[in-house]
Formats: C-alpha cells, sequence, structure tokens
C-alpha cells in the first residue's frame, strides 16, 4: 500500500482543489497544486528506499521509476510556474489549468510506476483525459481544434494499445510483462508488440504516430504544449523502457528502427520552414523523440542515457516554453524580431536554450546527446547514430534561426510580451539546472549508472 | 462459435471500425467508428478468457470499458464545444491548423 | 607556474562572465581596462609557464564524465606544443584587444564586442590547452560560435548576417566529421587523452587510423579553411577588422594545423591520411594564392592570403615536419594580425575597403606604411625577416623528405604571394589618392599594437635553436640536418621568385600607373624596357587575372557556393514537400497512423515466411 502514498496524495490535492475552485478559491486550488507536488516529491524520496513490487506487482517501485516519478513532478511543478500569470492574460479564470495538471501527472506516475500492461492504460486514458481537455482550455478556435483532433486522434491510438493488450493476453494469459513472454517470437506476440508499440509511439510521437503532434502543440495553450513535450514523453518512454525486452524480435525491431529514421529526417526536415515557434517546438520534440526512442534498442542498458537525456531535455523545452508563454500566444517567428532589444533577458533565455537544443558545449544538451549516441554506438548502431547526427546538423539551422530572429533583424513596433515573475524564476532554474548537468553531470551519471 | 471465428469476428470489427474511421466525414461518426474497434479488441479479450477458462478478462473488459467510456465523453464535449460555434463537426471544420 | 597554469584561460572566461552579466550597467572606461588587461594576464602566465617549462605539465581540475570505462577528466596540459600555442593567442590577442579600444571607440556595442572577444579568447585557450579530444572539442565549438558571433556583429548589415550564417553552416560540416573522428577513436581506444592516443597508436590497424584521421581533417579543413570547406573565411571578412585579425588570420583558423600536429602520430601511422594532409595544403596555398592576385578588396586579399599560408602550414604538417609547420604558425600569427591591423588602420583611415579608391597613403599614414611594408616583406619571405626562416624551413623539409612537387609549387606560390602582397602596398600606398576625403593616420592606441607586432614580425624568426629542438621532449620530432650547400640553393630558388613577384607588381602597379611618381635609379633602368612590361602584361598578367577571376567566378562562386547554398535549398525543399504530409484533416492523419501498423504488420509477416 505504501507504494500509492504519492499518488494519493497527488489525486488528493487534486480533489481539495477542485472543490476549492468550486467555491472559486482560485487562488487556494493552486496553492493546494504546488504543495501537492511538493509533498509527493518529498513522499517519494521516503519511498526510495522501500524499493520492490507492490499489490501483487502492479506496481513496480524501482529505481528507474521513482526517477521518472520524481522528473514528472518536478517539471510539472515548472509548468505551473510557468502558467502562473499567463492563466489570467489569455482568460483562464478558472483553477481548472491546475487540477487538470495535477491529475495529468497522477496519471504519467501510474504509466512510469507498473510493469503491468492494464495499468499502464489506465495510467495512459487517465494522463490522455486530463491532455484533452488542457488542450482545449483557451477559448479560441485553434485551441478548440487542437482539442478535437487529439482526443479523436487518442481514442484512435488508444484502441490500438487495447487490440495489443488482448493478442498479449491470448498468448499468455494475463498482462504483467515478463521477459520471457516477450521475448517469444510467435506470430500473436508480434502482432501483440506492433499494436502496443503503436499505442506508445502515439504519446512519444515517433512517425508516423507523430502526426497529431504539430497541430496540437501549435493550439493548446503555451504552458500546456510544454507539459505534452515532457511529461507525456517521459511516461511514454518510461513504459516502452518496460516493454522493450519485445525487441529482441526482428520484425519488432526493424518497425522500431524504421520509425526512427523516419523521425529524426521528418522532425528536423520539416521544422525547417515552420514559422510558427510553437510549430517548431512540436517538429523539434519530434526529432528529440526520434533520438531518445534508439536507447530504446539497447533495452534496459540504454535506461541510464535515456533518462539523462529526459532530464536535461525538460529543463531546455520547458524553459523555451517560458519564454513563448511569455509573449502571449504571439507564436510567430516575426513576433519575435528585435526581442533582444525590448526584453533582454527573455531573449538572452530563449538564445540559450535554443543553443542547448542544439546541442552546444558545454550545455547539458551536448552531453545528453553525447552520451545516448556514444552509449547507442557502442551497442552497434553506428550506422544509425550517423544519420542521427546527420539529420541533427539541420537542427542548428532552425534553432539559430529563432536566435537570429531575436537579435539580428529589427522591425519598428515593440514586440508584445509580459514579464511574469514565476515564469521568469522558471526560465532561470531551466538555465541553471541545464548548466549544472552540462558541467557538473558527475552526481546525476553517478546515480543513474548504479541504480539504473 | 468456436474460438477461432470469435477472433475472426473481432479482428473484423476492428477493421471494420477502422473503414469507417476513414469513410466518414463527420467527427461523431469517426468517434463511433472509434468505438467499434474498441468492441472489436475488447471481443477479443473476451474470446480469450473463454478460451482459458478465465475470469480475469472480464474483469481486464469492464476496466477498460470505463476509462474508454470516459475518454469518449470527454471526446465528444470537445466536439459538442466545436458544433455549438459552427454549427457542424466534420473533420474540414477542424483542418485550420496544418503544414 | 607548474600548479598555477591553468589559470590562463580562467582569466578571461572571468572577464567574459562579468561582461555579459554587468555589460550593460558598467562604464566603456571601466571595459577598457578591464578586457585587456585579464587577457594581459593570461598573456603573462603563458609567458612564465613557457619559461619554467620543463617536459609535459598535466593538470586535472576535476573530472568531468565518468561513466563506465569512459573517464574524461577536465584536464589541461601545458607541453611545448601547447605552450607556443598559448603565448601566441594571449599574446596576439593581447594587442588586438589594445588595438579594438580605438578602432571601435565608437561603435554602440562596445561592451558586447569585448564580451565575445574575451569569451573567444577562452575558448581558443581551452582549445590549446586541452589535454584529450572532448575538451578540445568544447574549445573548438566555442570559436566557432564566437566567431559566428563576431562576423555578424555588425548585423545591420546584410552582407554580415550572411556571411556569419555561411561560416556556421560549413563550420557545421566540418564539425560532423570531427565529433564521428572522436567517437570512431573512442571505439578504438576507450580513452580520449592525447598522449594516451598518441602512444598507442601502434595498437589498430593503419587503415581504421586512416579513417580517425581523416574524419578529423575534415574537421580541420573547415576551421582551417582549406580546399574545399574554405570558402566561408573570404566572406567572413564582413566582421570588424580587429576580429578578422584576431580570429580570422593568427588563432582560430590555424587551429586545424595544431590539431593535426597534436595527433600526429596517428597522421603518422596512417601514412596516407598525413600525404593527403600535405597535398590538400600545397594545392590551398596556390589556389587560394591566385585567386588573392585578382581582388580588390583589401581585407579579401589578405583573407585568400590567409587561406594559402595555412596551406603551407597544413604542406609542412604534411611532410613530416610538425616543428616547421608550428613554427611559420608562429610567425604567421604576427605579420598576419599585422597585415590586418595595418589594413584596418588604412580603412579606418579612408572609410572603404576598395584598393582602387585608395592610393598615395605613403605620406598620410607613414606609421601604417612602415608596419605594412614590414609585414609584407615578411610575408614574401625576405632574408633577416621571421617568414624567411619558417617558410624556408616548410620548403627545406619537403625538399629533404622527396616530396619535390610540394616543393616546386611552395617555391611558385611564394613568388605569387610576393606579388600579390606588393600589388596591395603599392595600390594603396603609391601613385595618387584616388578616394575621397582627406585620409588620416590611426590614434596612437591603435599604432602601439601594430609597431609592437611589426617588431615581431622581424624578430620572431630569430631562434637561437629550432623549433624541432624544442618541440623534441613530444617525442615524434624529427630533427633533419641538411648540408648547408643544399640549403643556400634551396633558399636561392624562392628568394629569387619572391623578388622577380615584387618586380613585377612594382612594373604593373607603379609604373604603368604611377604617373608624376620618380623611383630614382630603378625607374630608369627600367623605362627602357617597357615592352617587357606590356609584353608581359598581353603574355601572362592578363591571361593570369582574366583566370583566376573565371576560377573565383565560376569554382568559387559556382560551384562551391552552389552547393553550399544548393544543399540549403535541397533541405528547406525537403521541408517544404514532406510538410504537405500534414494536412491538417484527421482522416489522413487517421491513414498515417493505420499505415505504420499495417507496414509493422508486413513486416512481421515477412519474417515468419
Amino acid at each position: 500500500m505504501i507504494a500509492l502514498v504519492p499518488l494519493l496524495i497527488l489525486v488528493g490535492f487534486g480533489i481539495i482543489a477542485l472543490v476549492l475552485d468550486l467555491f472559486l478559491l482560485r487562488w487556494w486550488a493552486k496553492l493546494s497544486g504546488y504543495a501537492g507536488l511538493i509533498a509527493a516529491s518529498i513522499s517519494l524520496f521516503f519511498l526510495f528506499s522501500k524499493r520492490g513490487k507492490f499489490l501483487n506487482g502492479l506496481l513496480v517501485f524501482d529505481a528507474k521509476g521513482i526517477y521518472a516519478s520524481l522528473l514528472i513532478l518536478v517539471f510539472t511543478f515548472l509548468v505551473f510556474l510557468i502558467a502562473d500569470g499567463y492563466d489570467l492574460k489569455v482568460g483562464i479564470v478558472e483553477g481548472e489549468l491546475y487540477i487538470l495538471f495535477l491529475f495529468a501527472a497522477a496519471g504519467a506516475v501510474v504509466m512510469v510506476t507498473t510493469s503491468h500492461l492494464l495499468v499502464i492504460f489506465v495510467g495512459m486514458e487517465v494522463l490522455s483525459v486530463a491532455s484533452y481537455a488542457l488542450a482545449g482550455l483557451r477559448k479560441d478556435e485553434l485551441s478548440r481544434e487542437a482539442s478535437v483532433k487529439y482526443a479523436i486522434l487518442g481514442v484512435f491510438s488508444s484502441v490500438f494499445f487495447v487490440f495489443g493488450m488482448a493478442l498479449y493476453y491470448g498468448e499468455t494469459g494475463n498482462l504483467f510483462i515478463s521477459p520471457e513472454a516477450v521475448a517469444n517470437p510467435s506470430p500473436l506476440m508480434t502482432a501483440a508488440a506492433l499494436f502496443l508499440f503503436a499505442g506508445l509511439m502515439f504519446k512519444a510521437s515517433l512517425v508516423p504516430f507523430h502526426i497529431w503532434t504539430p497541430d496540437v502543440y501549435q493550439g493548446s495553450p503555451s504552458p500546456v504544449a510544454g507539459f505534452f513535450s515532457i511529461v507525456t514523453k517521459i511516461a511514454a518512454f518510461l513504459a516502452f523502457l518496460r516493454i522493450s525486452g519485445f525487441l529482441v524480435n526482428p520484425a519488432v525491431r526493424w518497425f522500431l528502427i524504421g520509425s526512427i529514421i523516419l523521425t529524426v529526417i521528418y522532425g528536423n526536415f520539416v521544422a525547417l520552414r515552420q514559422k510558427d515557434i510553437k510549430r517548431l517546438m512540436a517538429y523539434s520534440s519530434i526529432s528529440h523523440a526520434g533520438y531518445m526512442a534508439m536507447a530504446l534498442l539497447l533495452g534496459e542498458k540504454g535506461g541510464w542515457a535515456l533518462l539523462f537525456y529526459l532530464s536535461v531535455y525538460g529543463f531546455m523545452n520547458l524553459g523555451s516554453f517560458s519564454v513563448i508563454s511569455s509573449l502571449v500566444e504571439n507564436n510567430s517567428l516575426d513576433d519575435y524580431k528585435g526581442l533582444s532589444k525590448a526584453a533582454p533577458s527573455l531573449a538572452a533565455g530563449m538564445a540559450f536554450f535554443m543553443i542547448s537544443l542544439a546541442g552546444f558545449p558545454p550545455t547539458g544538451g551536448f552531453l545528453a546527446k553525447f552520451f545516448l549516441f556514444s552509449e547507442v554506438g557502442a551497442g552497434g548502431y553506428w550506422w544509425l547514430v550517423v544519420i542521427a547526427i546527420l539529420a541533427s546538423l539541420l537542427s542548428v539551422y532552425y534553432y539559430l534561426r529563432v536566435v537570429v530572429y531575436m537579435y539580428m533583424k529589427g522591425r519598428v513596433e515593440k514586440p508584445i510580451f509580459a514579464y511574469f515573475p514565476s515564469s521568469l524564476l522558471a526560465m532561470f532554474a531551466s538555465i541553471l539546472f541545464i548548466l549544472e548537468l552540462g558541467i557538473f553531470p558527475r552526481t546525476l551519471i553517478y546515480f543513474l549508472r548504479i541504480f539504473i | 462459435m468456436s474460438v477461432f471465428s470469435l477472433f475472426l469476428l473481432s479482428a473484423l470489427l476492428f477493421a471494420g471500425g477502422m473503414a469507417g474511421f476513414f469513410i466518414r466525414r463527420d467527427l461523431v461518426t469517426m468517434l463511433l467508428s472509434s468505438e467499434i474497434m474498441l468492441a472489436g479488441a475488447n471481443l477479443a479479450l473476451l474470446t480469450f478468457a473463454t478460451m482459458r477458462n478465465s475470469i480475469e478478462a472480464d474483469a481486464i473488459v469492464l476496466i477498460v470499458l470505463t476509462v474508454a467510456a470516459a475518454e469518449v465523453a470527454v471526446a465528444l464535449a470537445a466536439i459538442a464545444v466545436v458544433v455549438r460555434r459552427k454549427e457542424e463537426a466534420t473533420e474540414r471544420t477542424v483542418s485550420e491548423m496544418k503544414g | 607556474m607548474r600548479e598555477l597554469f591553468w589559470l590562463i584561460p580562467l582569466f578571461p572566461a572571468f572577464g567574459a562572465a562579468f561582461l555579459i552579466l554587468f555589460g550593460r550597467v558598467i562604464s566603456r572606461k571601466l571595459v577598457s581596462w578591464l578586457a585587456p588587461s585579464l587577457v594581459g594576464l593570461s598573456f603573462l602566465f603563458s609567458l612564465l609557464s613557457y619559461i619554467q617549462l620543463n617536459g609535459v605539465w598535466v593538470k586535472e581540475l576535476f573530472s568531468w564524465i565518468k561513466v563506465g570505462n569512459l573517464s574524461i577528466p577536465f584536464a589541461l596540459q601545458f607541453d611545448p606544443l601547447s605552450s607556443i600555442m598559448a603565448v601566441t593567442v594571449s599574446g596576439v590577442s593581447f594587442l588586438i584587444h589594445i588595438y579594438s579600444i580605438g578602432y571601435m571607440a565608437n561603435d554602440w556595442g562596445y561592451n558586447r564586442y569585448f564580451a565575445y572577444l574575451n569569451l573567444f579568447t577562452f575558448s581558443m585557450l581551452l582549445l590549446v590547452l586541452s589535454a584529450n579530444l572532448p575538451l578540445m572539442f568544447i574549445g573548438w565549438e566555442g570559436v566557432g560560435l564566437c566567431s559566428y558571433l563576431l562576423i555578424g556583429f555588425w548585423f545591420e548589415k546584410d552582407a554580415a548576417a550572411d556571411a556569419g550564417k555561411k561560416a556556421f553552416i560549413v563550420n557545421r560540416i566540418g564539425d560532423f566529421g570531427f565529433l564521428l573522428g572522436i567517437f570512431l577513436l573512442f571505439t578504438l581506444f576507450g580513452n580520449l587523452s592525447f598522449n594516451y592516443i598518441n602512444s598507442h597508436v601502434s595498437a589498430v590497424s593503419p587503415g581504421i587510423a586512416t579513417a580517425a584521421a581523416l574524419l578529423l581533417f575534415v574537421g580541420a579543413t573547415g576551421k582551417s579553411a582549406q580546399l574545399p570547406l574554405y570558402i566561408w573565411l573570404p566572406d567572413a571578412m564582413e566582421g570588424p577588422t580587429p576580429v578578422s585579425a584576431l580570429i580570422h588570420a593568427a588563432t582560430m583558423v590555424t587551429a586545424g594545423v595544431y590539431m593535426v600536429s597534436r595527433l600526429f602520430p596517428l597522421y603518422q601511422h596512417s601514412g596516407f591520411a598525413l600525404e593527403l594532409v600535405a597535398w590538400v595544403g600545397i594545392i590551398t596555398a596556390i589556389f587560394a594564392a591566385t585567386i588573392a592576385l585578382a581582388q580588390n578588396d583589401i581585407k579579401r586579399v589578405l583573407a585568400y592570403s590567409t587561406i594559402s599560408q595555412i596551406g603551407y602550414m597544413f604542406a609542412g604538417v604534411g611532410v613530416g615536419a610538425v616543428a616547421a609547420g608550428m613554427f611559420h604558425l608562429f610567425t604567421h600569427a604576427f605579420f598576419k594580425s599585422l597585415l590586418f591591423l595595418c589594413a584596418g588602420a588604412v580603412i579606418h583611415g579612408v572609410g572603404t575597403n576598395d584598393m582602387r579608391k585608395m592610393g598615395g597613403l605613403r605620406k598620410a599614414m607613414p606609421v601604417t606604411f612602415w608596419t605594412f611594408l614590414i609585414a609584407a616583406l615578411t610575408i614574401s619571405g625576405i632574408p633577416g625577416f621571421s617568414a624567411f626562416f619558417s617558410k624556408d624551413e616548410i620548403l627545406k623539409e619537403a625538399y629533404l623528405s622527396g616530396h619535390k612537387w610540394i616543393w616546386a609549387i611552395g617555391v611558385i606560390t611564394a613568388g605569387l604571394t610576393a606579388f600579390y602582397i606588393f600589388r596591395l602596398i603599392f595600390m594603396t600606398f603609391y601613385g595618387e589618392y584616388r578616394g575621397e576625403g582627406h585620409p588620416h593616420e590611426a590614434p596612437k592606441v591603435m599604432l602601439i599594437p601594430m609597431s609592437i607586432l611589426a617588431l615581431f614580425s622581424i624578430i620572431g624568426g630569430w631562434f637561437p635553436k629550432s623549433f624541432a629542438h624544442y618541440l623534441s621532449p613530444l617525442g615524434y620530432i624529427k630533427v633533419i640536418e641538411a648540408s648547408h650547400s643544399l640549403e643556400i640553393y634551396l633558399l636561392g630558388a624562392s628568394l629569387i621568385l619572391a623578388i622577380i613577384g615584387i618586380y613585377i607588381a612594382w612594373l604593373v602597379y607603379v609604373k604603368r600607373k604611377g604617373k608624376g611618381w620618380n623611383f630614382g635609379f630603378v625607374y630608369r633602368v627600367i623605362y627602357g624596357k617597357y615592352y617587357v612590361d606590356e609584353l608581359y602584361n598581353f603574355l601572362f598578367v592578363t591571361p593570369y587575372r582574366k583566370g583566376s577571376e573565371l576560377i573565383n567566378r565560376y569554382f568559387d562562386k559556382g560551384v562551391i557556393d552552389r552547393t553550399v547554398e544548393g544543399s540549403g535549398e535541397a533541405a528547406l525543399g525537403g521541408g517544404n514537400l514532406l510538410s504537405k504530409l500534414q494536412t491538417g484533416l484527421l482522416k489522413d492523419y487517421g491513414l498515417w497512423m493505420a499505415t505504420g501498423i499495417i507496414i509493422g504488420l508486413f513486416l512481421a509477416i515477412r519474417s515468419l515466411l
């Protein structure tokens, strides 16, 4: 039962917030959200010494799951900071934004701390249902469209996952992921693997299941898009890691490899021509998903590189979204012209995140790529690393284009932006963490290598 | 009915639902097509349960149905918002963003 | 100093951090003191370390990355090779900081400029002092980034922004090779420190060593502007002139030469890679020199000259003479940055880059003229000046190691070099002033660094013992002694060609256009041979200039520029095409996902059959 504590805390504070919001105590609802995140994170620290399986193995609290849960909570906290202030500016006056974030995070935590397919599914659905609502929170056409598209395609993809579950059950008679079962290359198992993969690839935005990503990111409120870009990915990749045993089957492996190649090429190429910053970030997140999926090919061995990448990627991406949110839905690249003069700190922060996303040393973005690529290369996928590096060369162009727009293009009218104190805090925290992970990565790597 | 023919039926439901998703333009019908696919998947689960003489799968199907119902409810709500603004809900209604 | 040399790169790092954080609030006066003096401290420490150096110093500051069997310490190394680089980089950088105080005095981005310049100096010092490849790569990327920022410094000019972008794209191609090379070396050796790789090269087969060496060399051609990746350097001249002097002449562009010298045993083990380095170097040298003949922009002449001179260095290292290559790198740092600073003073004085609008500046700018003349004599290889020794060393070693063709091309290039540099001198300082306004001499704060550099251009080659002796503790530098008579014979050849080059430049640019100007008795002696001039012009100069214009237009602009721009356009076009797949229609989206799963099932069925 003890494993349920973080979840109960999250959901409990979520319900408290819901009630408070009902009585229009918006500020208190938000506070309850913050409190829930902090309390749940603290409970994770205490749980760390009590690692193991709970509830007949339905919940698996191993180091990987706990670390991923912590990442989810930390990044949700950052999203809270980013959303604070932004929400009122775009007319989201109720506290529902925070409540939905809290429930979505709870779903994500469920997904990363289990190795039972049904529990993964339930977690995924909790995350999804909250996400569809989040995507539609801004009251304009784009947001509504994002919500509808996400919901319909989400239903479509979760059916794939259920079908995969059914096939898995047909072969093994239960839904626990066991190494022996997934290594079985029978036709039924292969089909099960493909359908399960399809469901998760949708969440992780891998080609061709990435297709919802650009539209949903563009239409969603900026902090929400930031949330999708990292929390959903953590959950999907961790679940992926649990079923990575399927990859010993060559058909499944080549399915994933083919998808990775298409993903890194597609994401980077299409990002080149984007004029909308959130669409650009969406395509960027697709290509990053492609890099991260390479670690899955190594199975558990690649786990630490994947988690390191996710940690750095979360700070880089949420950092950029903190700036994007500060421009309050003025998302065209043209809106970034002259930002360096009007809002030097925002522009400098954005430039830093872009440089980090492009993978320049000494930022964390460089090390994350370095570890991931060298680990994948050492695992025997040299040619894949070459393709990924070639594709990532393109990314430098579109990331620096943002910098060029901010610093090297002037314009007559002033860019529209607002300084939200908590958003700035999130930005500076992200910068600090990226530098920390780039220059002194030893502690984290040590931890990841020992426990994962 | 034999286990095999039941499984065949579930696969047909799945495929038919998918076809419906591509043929129909109307958002609500598209959603319904997905539900037919889901019915196919659930039927497959139940078929395997019968084959194995197990009660576990019945519980699984119940949970899946409950969760999926919640998901569809939100999807319908999202569509409803669009209908209220635009008085119709086909895939063309929500194709502003692309490229 | 053994315990303190690691401070060398940290002074400018501190400066850069301080200026970036507080650049908006502190006064120009403070910046003018702070930025140069921090680099000055670096120079002082480098010099002291250089004096006390014995053997190889390695200082491990902290363990940067430690993962399984991969251990990369944050370690700096001070040995004969890096000491030369550290002294050169910090010294030239110090002088250019001072010069910049005058040159940038009226620029609104003054503080930002010094922040970048300090950041550059830090990255460059990190590059040369790093003890392993990943750390070098940080410096490598850092200097690239700073160079990009500084080329595009005057981003109001479209040309400057475009040039910055071009430099960046081209360098990414090089960096890609460099990074792959690092990965390959890691799988081969499991350790990326230079000392380890150099002492274990014999453990791998020459074929694999060739692959690694060539991948790294791709990086070197990008950074050091060699064929075929040289094209960014001439455009990079859009940046402020002191930047051209520091980054695009003296320091950053020689990083490739340094890297090859650093991993020389690897190249030697490969054999083929070393040979390729030599040939790429010498062909670049003559190729760039021919283009320099037909340029009218004063800075572009110098840019092509830089490409050509770096080609010499690669040729030197490639024929096995690391010491000679490094020697030329050392002298080149002084005379080429001097050439650029003088050009900067000229541009500052007349307000244009176009040499056709200059002329007769000898009287208006006497100090600039004399320092320019010293630099020109140096680069031409006139005896007594520093480049005479270093260039001679390269050519001699090429000859002695059996690369007779490389020697021959090198000697011809020496002649061309003398021609184009004196063409520049004659067009700028002789004849009549063809521009507008009144040219004026540069301020003292600019003239002093120029004078110091002029002094070093002369004495920089006067080493009592050879470079090879100094570098010998590295263990892979061989000291060749040539017979005295052969040396004089080899020397004579390049000297004669250099003098012929100067003479022809004089004929073409002074005599023919020099109306109203008297060159004393030489003038009268030449006067009677007017037809030689004309004949030469008809037979040689015109076709040659046409030829090099053609190369410039069709090869340089046509082939290589088109390739770079073309690949950029192709990428954008590809992006356009692929983005059409995102139709915005839900049905199509569902179709994509269904296609995905069907392909997967198809794969599965195929694997079963």
